[in-house]
């Protein structure tokens, strides 16, 4: 009697293929006729329908190119071709680079069973076939790919939702033509960098045009980050442009911002919101602050850096909070820079964050032959902050140059670097 | 962050640091010590050296959940950069904050 025969009244297992594994596609890869309807009889008594034959490795390699088996039980010998050969032609296949293979083998030696693991093949089963064992390995190893491909097409969805909203998020940010032109209209340069933790980010800045050249420059960071975060980016973004009368007086559209953000944020979030207006003719900055990190600014050619006062409750905690204008001279040789808490709070190698003083006393040798850009080039090194190192907190620099003496031809470099790292300086003159 | 809890008096030790990572043991934290009877809860800030945004938010749902169970909440000791945070955003306005 044939070893293969002999199995044939061993007791079948009387629990249910589970459902949706009917229809997987298997391919039966052996030479010898009798096996294949053996093991064909075997599956189809569980309700397997979706099942094909290879009758030799050559074959076999043909009928997962096209048949695209959703799981393959091979022979290990086979005339024309080693079913170790087959694991391995596969295995390179990076369709079937996962795939459940299992092997049938009569081997009992232990060096090639390893051979055969490291050929590729995701199980075995023992010549003579078992049928209640054939049935169990086949469903286990069905469920596993199933969930597998579950997992990976969801993840490739989510990814590529994710990366739709960062592109979105993006394009929140002031496009380098509009920053161009306030820059000249102003006569004065911007830079700015901006770079979330994950793929997307609860920090926001913008820029505003007002009238005669005067512009608003916001800089606005969510509570946590990640999507939730983000979605509040947009949210914001949307009351900010609703509310263009606002515009030119800082107190008064922060105190709106806030009514608004109080009735949609859920409690435990809110955004520390910064606003200044740029009136380059009166050579003065309007500005109203929601807890944002202090604004850093160095006032005419012989000015010191300083901090000025940002406290005041943040967007969204609490109702009726009335927020003040600030003034302060802008003169030529100015320079204000705003920033997110993950520049003053990033943690670097030792562990140490800069916080805002030190970033003051970094600012202070920054001379007027920086550019803007080499001004937050040279925060960001000061914090640690290096192009490859991951960011604990969404981070956000703007920096806006009236100082005196830049070199004369250094009027525009395009918004470039690599993403997501959104940096752009721009400028007049 | 660590927390130490001592229920019988409605007391909570933070130390380290307060930031996003921290926000389910703080919330299960905040739910277990309101749950228990008692009159005010003390939330000692003197050994905390750092709070984020994320940490502040917490803070605030601790506040919604005092008002809601008509209990007290004192904030207490904050120091250096937490005491800087609460002085920026007027935290110290919108808590009971105790030097």
């Amino acid at each position: 009697m044939s070893p293969v025969m002999a199995t044939v009244d061993t007791a079948v297992d009387e629990r249910a293929v589970p459902e949706g594994l009917a229809d997987a596609r298997i391919l039966i890869a052996d030479d010898d006729p009798l096996c294949r309807r053996l093991v064909a009889g075997v599956l189809r008594a569980q309700k397997f329908t979706n099942i094909e034959f290879a009758e030799g490795g050559l074959s076999a390699m043909e009928q997962v190119r096209r048949f695209r088996p959703d799981l393959l039980l091979l022979d290990m010998q086979m005339p024309d071709m080693s079913g170790l050969d087959v694991c391995r032609q596969i295995r390179a296949q990076p369709d079937f680079a996962d795939a459940p293979i299992l092997v049938q083998t009569a081997t009992v030696d232990r060096k090639k069973m390893g051979e055969l693991f490291a050929a590729g093949a995701s199980d075995f089963l023992s010549k003579p076939i078992n049928p209640s064992e054939l049935i169990a390995r086949v469903v286990v190893h069905l469920e596993r790919w199933n969930s597998l491909r579950a997992l990976r097409d969801y993840r490739e969805r989510i990814s590529r939702e994710v990366e739709a909203a960062r592109r979105m998020q993006v394009e929140l940010l002031p496009d380098p033509i509009t920053l161009q032109w306030a820059a000249r209209t102003a006569d004065l340069r911007i830079a700015s960098y901006n770079r979330p933790s994950s793929e997307l980010g609860g920090d926001l800045w913008g820029m505003l045009p007002i009238s005669n050249g005067a512009f608003g420059i916001f800089l606005a960071d969510f509570t946590g980050h990640g999507i939730n975060a983000a979605l509040n980016t947009f949210r914001l973004h949307a009351l900010i442009h609703e509310y263009k009368a606002l515009h030119h007086d800082p107190g008064a559209l922060l105190s709106m911002l806030n009514e608004r953000l109080v009735r949609l944020l859920r409690i435990g979030q809110f955004a520390t919101f910064m606003y200044v207006v740029v009136d380059h003719r009166a050579g003065v900055l309007k500005s109203a602050s929601a807890g944002a990190p202090p604004a850093l600014l160095v006032q005419g050619m012989k000015g010191r850096a300083r901090l000025c006062d940002s406290s005041g409750f943040p967007l969204g905690v609490e109702r009726g909070v009335r927020y003040r204008t600030s003034r302060r001279k802008f003169p030529l040789g100015s320079l204000l820079l705003l920033f997110s808490d993950g520049l003053s709070e990033f943690p670097d190698a030792d562990g140490k964050r800069i916080g805002d003083d030190g970033l003051l006393a970094t600012l202070d040798t920054c001379g007027p032959a920086l550019t803007p850009q080499e001004v937050i080039d040279r925060l960001c090194a000061a914090a640690g902050m290096t192009e490859g190192s991951p960011l604990p907190d969404d981070t956000t620099i703007v920096c806006i140059d009236r100082r005196a003496g830049h070199r004369p031809n250094d009027g525009l470099r395009d918004r470039a670097t690599t993403q997501p790292v959104a940096s752009s300086s721009c400028g007049g003159r | 962050m660590q927390i130490q809890i001592d229920r019988t008096s409605g007391q909570i030790a933070m130390s380290g640091e307060f930031t996003f990572t921290d926000h389910i043991p703080f919330k299960q934290m905040v739910t277990e010590i309101f749950a228990a009877p008692g009159k005010a809860v003390v939330i000692d800030l003197s050994r905390l050296d750092f709070i984020d945004s994320a940490g502040l938010g917490m803070l605030l749902l601790a506040r919604d959940e005092a008002k809601k169970t008509h209990r007290e909440l004192i904030l207490r000791g904050p120091i250096g950069q937490v005491k800087r945070m609460f002085t920026v955003t007027k935290f110290n306005t919108l808590f009971k904050v105790e030097e």
